[in-house]
């Protein structure tokens, strides 16, 4: 009996296999990953480089080098925290939803009282409707003529020394206001008429005919007008939109103020370390072997830091302990400091673009934006002097004539 | 894994056993109802889940996480049992388990386990063997349903702040029927070890992620809820000071498939009358605990020194279990 047990465990010891619970690599980037934890950057790339040695060119361990330059530059959670969402750190997870509506409504009480509370028709109305006016036969096209002004000059001849003689013929005019139920309220249009007469004839006997003549040929000329006067609605929509979307990005910064205040100084020496991990992180997004997390990751975090990049340069730019209303933002900006900036902004916009590729903001404003990125194309990496003195030139007049 | 008590499929006769190894059956002779709840009651722990999910997430908040303790872990299991000589049933409305990781402060990252595990499980046993009133072998199983409820995924802080908790998290259910059976060979020799073999979960639909396994940041558990077969030696000393037992578990990945010899758990225990100090140790997990128990009411006590990411955790984590079973 103590035999039989005795080789029942000795078969199952040798039988089974060990179990592997993790390999060198699995273990050098825990220890990565436990370096990063303690901030210890420094030991974070030494183990980095020594993996990279059996893995070169591992998007993993790219995008942990990039984590190890973000806390070298002094990037942290808590300089992140102000960017992400900045509304939405008041308030708990679970009442995000209320500080949404609530955002709303602010926002458009600041536009209709900035904008106006009249109700715009939408653009598709107004389109349907320049279609029906276009397919309206002539013959029933409706308008009246009306005489506003009308008038003689005298056409005189001259003498020798210029003195006036004798009338040799008479000119009439006069303006024509046409109106049409397919003009918008209130809305006409002017029609100038001139003609000449002799001096024994009168201006009024020959109005009728012009006007009549006028009214034969009117009808296509308020077809056109009244599509026209649809037309200038649409773009005064637009108009109207592109203003809403100024006011609200003003309004969006406005309210963020008071956290862009917590946010840490940009110094040139830390941004010049941010500049490197947005290199690394683009470098690891096209990578071939990059899988999704590390995808979304590395999208994300570009984003974050090149809006770090742009937003702490306007931070150091603006004195926000002036800032009292939206306006101040503009008023307290200091253009020379801005300027100095200026690598760090042109960086961060460029980082901040890409970030946002396959976004829904990138695919509703994609002209706005190949526009920015062809600006920022042709930018030079460095402003001249001369350039920093025309800009500050402008700032400070612009400043000068609105503060 | 951690447990409240030690290395215990070799221990015959304490009102736990059966849950350490259903072959114990025959030497348990209690009959009645029993509710119990074990909890890893940690305040840390419970404070700071709750304070990431439903309180504003501050840098106060996240500073505390990653300097203090950036790896928390929560367990919560409550019976109801109905023993009597011939079988056991126990019903387990929860069995929770919540595992959350915090990592890479420059762009922190959120790394979460959650179990929610309901099942009702028939137990029995019986003796099948004696050879030469020396070597007793018994037999047991149990057969139980189960409702497992899991989740286990990573996102970043930013999803976190751009996303709701419920678009983040979303369980999957997995349902099913699965056994443990269970050998236990005692004997009355001075030198011949108690012998157990155990094979748990059979039938699981439930795997071992290996990916999740053996990442370092990806948590998943281990000898819980997959197929995985235990091995133990056990001896116990009955004194008129008290009744020592020692044992030794090993265990193996499906059916004898794997060792695993960094989940080899020693354990001691030591009793008299109503009172009962234990200790295990494994190269991951260490613990010590008291217990006392009486007719119709016990409570347990275990201080526990954890490595729950094994080898990717470089200290380990200190937790206390609290058991506590009330007897009708």
């Amino acid at each position: 009996m103590k035999s039989l047990i005795a080789l029942i465990l000795l078969s199952l010891l040798i039988s089974c296999g060990k179990k592997e619970e993790s390999t060198p690599t699995q273990n050098i980037q825990s220890e990565i990953i436990n370096a990063l934890n303690h901030d210890d950057y420094k030991r974070a790339l030494t183990l980095i480089e020594r993996a990279a040695i059996d893995l070169p060119n591992d998007p993993q361990l790219e995008y942990y080098k990039a984590q190890a330059y973000s806390i070298k530059a002094g990037i942290d959670i808590y300089s992140l925290f102000p960017l992400m969402k900045m509304k939405l750190f008041s308030v708990a997870i679970t009442e995000w939803d209320n500080v949404n509506k609530y955002s709303e409504r602010n926002n458009q009480s600041v536009n209709s009282t900035i904008s106006g509370t009249r109700e715009l028709s939408s653009k598709d109305d107004l389109n349907k409707r320049k279609e029906e006016i276009l397919k309206i036969p002539l013959d029933k096209v409706t308008f009246e003529v009306t005489m506003e002004h009308k008038g003689l000059y005298y056409n005189y001849m001259y003498d020798n020394d210029g003195n006036q003689t004798d009338v040799v013929s008479s000119s009439c005019y006069g303006s024509l206001k046409i109106t049409s139920d397919l003009f918008p309220k209130k809305k006409s249009i002017t029609q100038h008429i001139y003609f000449e007469i002799q001096a024994d004839e009168k201006c009024d006997d020959f109005y009728p005919k012009e006007i009549e003549a006028r009214e034969r040929n009117a009808h296509r000329i308020v077809r056109a007008e009244a599509a026209r006067f649809i037309d200038s609605r649409i773009k005064n929509i637009k108009d109207q939109q592109a203003a809403q979307k100024y006011i609200k990005a003003g309004f969006a910064l406005f309210e963020s103020v008071p956290i862009l205040r917590k946010l840490p100084t940009l110094v040139s020496s830390n941004a010049d370390i941010v500049h490197t991990a947005l290199k690394i992180l683009d470098k690891t997004s096209s990578s071939n072997k990059i899988d999704d997390r590390l995808q979304k990751n590395v999208g994300q975090q570009m984003g974050i830091l090149s809006s770090f990049l742009i937003i702490g340069s306007l931070k150091n730019a603006i004195d926000f302990d002036k800032v009292q209303e939206p306006h101040d933002i503009v008023c307290e900006l200091r253009p020379e400091i801005l300027l100095d900036y200026y690598p760090h902004v042109r960086v961060g916009m460029k980082y901040l673009i890409k970030s946002a590729e396959d976004s829904k903001f990138t695919e509703k404003n994609k002209e706005n934006i190949k526009k920015i990125q062809s600006i920022l194309d042709s930018a030079p990496n460095e402003l001249s002097d001369k350039q920093k003195a025309r800009i500050i030139d402008e700032i400070t007049e612009y400043t000068g004539d609105n503060c | 894994m951690s447990s409240l008590g030690s290395a215990c499929s070799t221990t015959e006769g304490a009102e736990f056993s059966i849950k350490c190894n259903p072959a114990l059956f025959p030497y348990t002779d209690e009959e009645g109802i029993v509710l119990s709840v074990i909890g890893k009651s940690d305040g840390d722990s419970i404070d700071n889940g709750q304070d990431l999910i439903f309180d504003p997430i501050s840098e106060q908040l996240i500073r505390k996480l990653f300097q203090d303790k950036n790896y928390t872990s929560f367990t919560f299991n409550g019976d109801i049992e109905f023993k009597n000589s011939l079988f056991n049933l126990t019903y387990s409305p929860y069995y929770l388990l919540a595992d959350l990781y915090l990592f890479n402060p420059a762009f922190p990252e959120i790394s979460i386990h959650l179990v929610s595990r309901e099942t009702i499980r028939l137990t029995s046993g019986m003796e099948v063997f004696n050879f030469s009133n020396s070597f007793d072998l018994s037999f047991g199983s149990s057969i139980f349903y189960y409702e497992h409820s899991y989740e286990n995924t990573v996102f970043s802080l930013f999803d976190l702040s751009i996303k709701k908790p419920e678009e983040l998290i979303s369980f999957s259910t997995v349902y099913g029927v699965a056994a443990d059976i269970g050998f236990f060979l005692n004997n009355d020799s001075k030198f011949i070890p108690k012998l157990s073999l155990q094979v748990k979960n059979i039938n699981s639909d439930l795997r071992i992620n290996e990916s999740h396994a053996k990442s370092a940041f990806r948590q998943s558990s281990l000898f819980l809820f997959e197929t995985y077969s235990q091995l133990g030696f056990g001896k116990s000393f009955k004194t008129k000071w008290g009744r020592f037992d020692l044992g030794i578990e090993t265990y193996f990945t499906d059916i004898f498939k794997e060792v695993a010899p960094k989940q080899t758990q020693v354990g001691v225990s030591y009793q008299l009358g109503l009172f009962s100090v234990f200790s295990s140790l494994s190269k991951y997990y260490q613990n010590l605990g008291l217990r006392f128990s009486s007719k119709h009411f016990n409570v347990g006590v275990t201080y526990s020194r954890e490595k729950d990411l094994g080898s990717f955790q470089n200290q380990h984590d200190d937790s206390v279990y609290t058991g506590v079973e009330i007897s009708l």
